[in-house]
């Protein structure tokens, strides 16, 4: 019979495949090659949105309150943003494999050191602002992936003796301004629901908490990338730069905050 | 159009550049796209500081832990570095960026009426603009928040009412009316409902002991099964069979005085006792035997002799911890008084507060071990419907910026 750890390993498979034929794809480009391996990511993100939806109905209430399954929702945002531009066109599929190592790498890392186990939530978590927090935020971190991964792919392309040319280039600055504003509204949208919850929780939308500060550290960097790239036309390594330091305050805000720093959000660890 | 065009245009409603006064100067600098980027910089940085650094109270439990440290935190506490978000050069970067903003919107604004009704790419000039108003809007709410807003706490049994609370600076604030707590309740995910979560039996015992030692032989207690005991010959000088019959249980011992009679007080736990009948060559003796108070003698108590016996007995109930259940919730019911008149009802828990009349009631806490006793966070905060709105332009604006550049990428086929 099937259960929510089949579905889950279902997407683990998915991803596994994508990133070996993506990987193959790379070296030895082939078309069939390249289709299978956005097929396995796709397949990757079905499963997932089964899985989420399967244990949203189980749990029966939205499943985004602890590191597992806020892991399993950031590595199904990353994957789905990414096939989403990937189907439309939008962007290569050279960044195929490390976006379908991104999400395997969040996806072990849950399965193997975090508990799965369905549990009842804490008064604090008992509300819709749960649901609409966490799933805009992640919806900007997973742009945020995504960029980060177009920047990677620039800076190595730009130091490369360069065969791929500029317009492997722009397409990545491209990538990385149209995930960015993306993010960036999710990322603002997500803080704005977190003050507002906040509030209506603990009687103050702001508390300079260390998640919340970082998020606004966060969304300071973001910021000067958008304001450097449209009104200052910076491009390039510098552009590319601020979206990797961007994505490693992305990072310390949804993961190092929890485990380094004490305050309103421990309960995300 | 492209931003860039746009910000050409705004330069270009400003008129042509001419030698400026200081005044303007400064106005000119605060409209810098320069001095707007450092400023975002220069706050994150700060707010970097502010979460690496120890800041706060944090600051007295390092000292009492560390010694030694004092001297360089006497130092980051001359700069300002140990309370960064309320550091007067912190609040200075942000009235900054507050005029860096004010002179960024009056431009923008300037702009949009030279170019009329509709200027062209209007979706990212009020996109802009509804971001730039919105944190304008937020840093003006926090300003609002810093002078006027009361934050304090109260606590209350049920039944009992208060007109007043204790701010954070304790402070005493008289509240416009009088709010009573009317009931506490808790609840719990487990089946086992309301209620403090209670402790489990999970075996009962009747212990035999020999006269000088705690060891012994355990029966369970079963009413009206008779055990029979040989105690050791050196023990008794003979080989005599000694019967034990456990009579009674009662869960919760009690005497009825009217009656003279024993009784349960509740069907729980509270006070185990058992009746035991010993039996040897003599007549028979009853004994109540208790499983919380094993060294009481109620034979002794009311002159009885009892049966030299040579061994002890004892009552034993091993009970499980009791079993963790999560809060589900906990809610008090408030109404809130003027003068004798009932002016309000409602029922508050986390993340559903009350507001009535500029206060607002949160659900803060409670006692596990009085459950009539509530906890409350009292707020009055006037910036909230300013720092709203400003998230709606916030929203608004974003999307409508991030909207007019996919359709621009679009256009532009960069993909």
């Amino acid at each position: 019979m099937l259960t929510l750890t089949h579905v889950f390993d279902v997407a683990l498979v998915a991803y596994l495949l994508a990133l070996i034929l993506g990987s193959v794809n790379l070296f030895a480009p082939r078309r069939l090659l390249r289709s299978l391996a956005t097929a396995g990511l796709t397949l990757g993100v079905v499963a997932l949105t089964v899985y989420i939806g399967w244990r949203w109905l189980e749990a029966n209430r939205a499943p985004f309150s602890n590191m597992f399954e806020s892991l399993v929702l950031f590595a199904w945002t990353l994957s789905l943003v990414y096939v989403v531009l990937l189907l439309r066109g939008k962007i290569p599929s050279a960044l195929t494999p490390t976006t379908a190592l991104l999400a395997l790498l969040m996806l072990v890392y849950a399965s193997a050191f975090l508990s799965s186990e369905i549990q009842p939530l804490m008064p604090a978590l008992r509300s819709n602002w749960l649901t609409f927090h966490v799933t805009t935020v992640l919806i900007g971190y997973g742009s945020f992936a995504v960029a980060f991964l177009a920047a990677t792919g620039y800076l190595i392309v730009s130091r490369a003796a360069s065969q791929a040319g500029p317009e492997s280039r722009e397409l990545c600055e491209a990538i990385m301004s149209k995930t960015i504003s993306f993010g960036f509204l999710f990322l603002v949208v997500g803080i704005a629901m977190g003050a507002v919850w906040a509030n209506v929780a603990w009687g103050t939308y702001w508390s300079w908490d260390p998640k919340e500060t970082w998020s606004l550290i966060t969304a300071l960097i973001y910021a000067v990338f958008l304001h450097g790239r449209y009104l200052r036309n910076w491009s390039g390594r510098r552009m590319a730069w601020i979206a990797v330091i961007g994505f490693i305050s992305v990072l310390i805000t949804y993961v190092g905050v929890n485990y380094l720093m004490k305050g309103l959000h421990s309960y995300a660890s | 159009m492209s931003e860039q065009e746009e910000q050409q245009r705004i330069a270009e409603a400003r008129g042509p550049e001419t030698p400026r006064r200081q005044p303007f100067k400064i106005i000119e600098l605060l409209a810098s796209m320069r001095l707007a980027i450092g400023l975002l910089c220069v706050i994150a940085m700060a707010c970097i500081i502010a979460t690496v650094l120890p800041q706060g109270a944090d600051v007295t439990g390092l000292l009492q832990k560390n010694p030694g440290a004092h001297h360089w935190i006497k130092r980051l506490e001359a700069a300002g570095l140990t309370h960064v978000f309320s550091a007067w050069w912190f609040i200075g970067l942000l009235t900054a960026l507050g005029a860096s903003l004010s002179v960024c919107i009056a431009r923008r604004l300037k702009a949009l009426f030279a170019a009329g009704a509709r200027p062209s790419g209007s979706i990212l000039v009020f996109g802009t603009l509804f971001v730039h108003v919105g944190i304008l809007l937020t840093l003006l709410g926090g300003v609002i928040k810093l002078f006027w807003s009361e934050r304090g706490s109260l606590q209350l049994r049920e039944g009992e009412q208060t007109a007043a609370f204790v701010t954070d600076d304790n402070r005493h604030v008289q509240l416009p009316y009088t709010l009573q707590l009317m009931k506490f309740e808790i609840e719990y995910y487990s089946t086992a409902a309301n209620g403090k979560p209670e402790e489990t039996v999970q075996a009962e015992t009747l212990v035999l002991q020999g006269p000088d030692s705690d060891a012994g032989v355990e029966w369970p207690v079963e009413i009206g099964a008779e055990r029979k005991v040989t105690p050791p010959a050196a023990a008794t000088g003979s080989h005599q069979d000694w019967r034990v019959t456990v009579l009674r249980r009662i869960p919760d011992f009690m005497i009825d005085t009217s009656t003279h009679t024993v009784q349960s007080r509740s069907d729980k736990m509270l006070n185990p006792a058992i009746l035991v009948r010993v039996a040897g060559n003599g007549p028979a003796a009853e004994h109540w035997l208790f499983a919380r108070y094993p060294d009481f003698d109620m034979n002794a108590m009311s002159g009885q002799e009892s049966q030299p016996a040579p061994f002890k007995l004892r009552y034993k109930v091993l009970v499980s911890a009791p079993e963790k259940q999560h809060v589900k919730s906990f809610k008090s019911a408030l109404r809130v008084l003027k003068g004798d008149a009932v002016a309000h009802e409602q029922t508050i828990e986390v993340n559903a507060p009350m507001s009535y009349e500029g206060y607002s009631f949160y659900q803060s806490g409670y006692n596990e071990d009085d459950l009539s006793w509530t906890a409350l966070l009292v707020v009055r905060d006037p910036s909230v419907p300013v720092v709203y709105l400003g998230f709606i332009l916030l929203g608004v604006g974003a999307f409508l910026t991030a909207y007019w550049r996919a359709e621009k990428v679009k256009e532009d086929s960069l993909c």
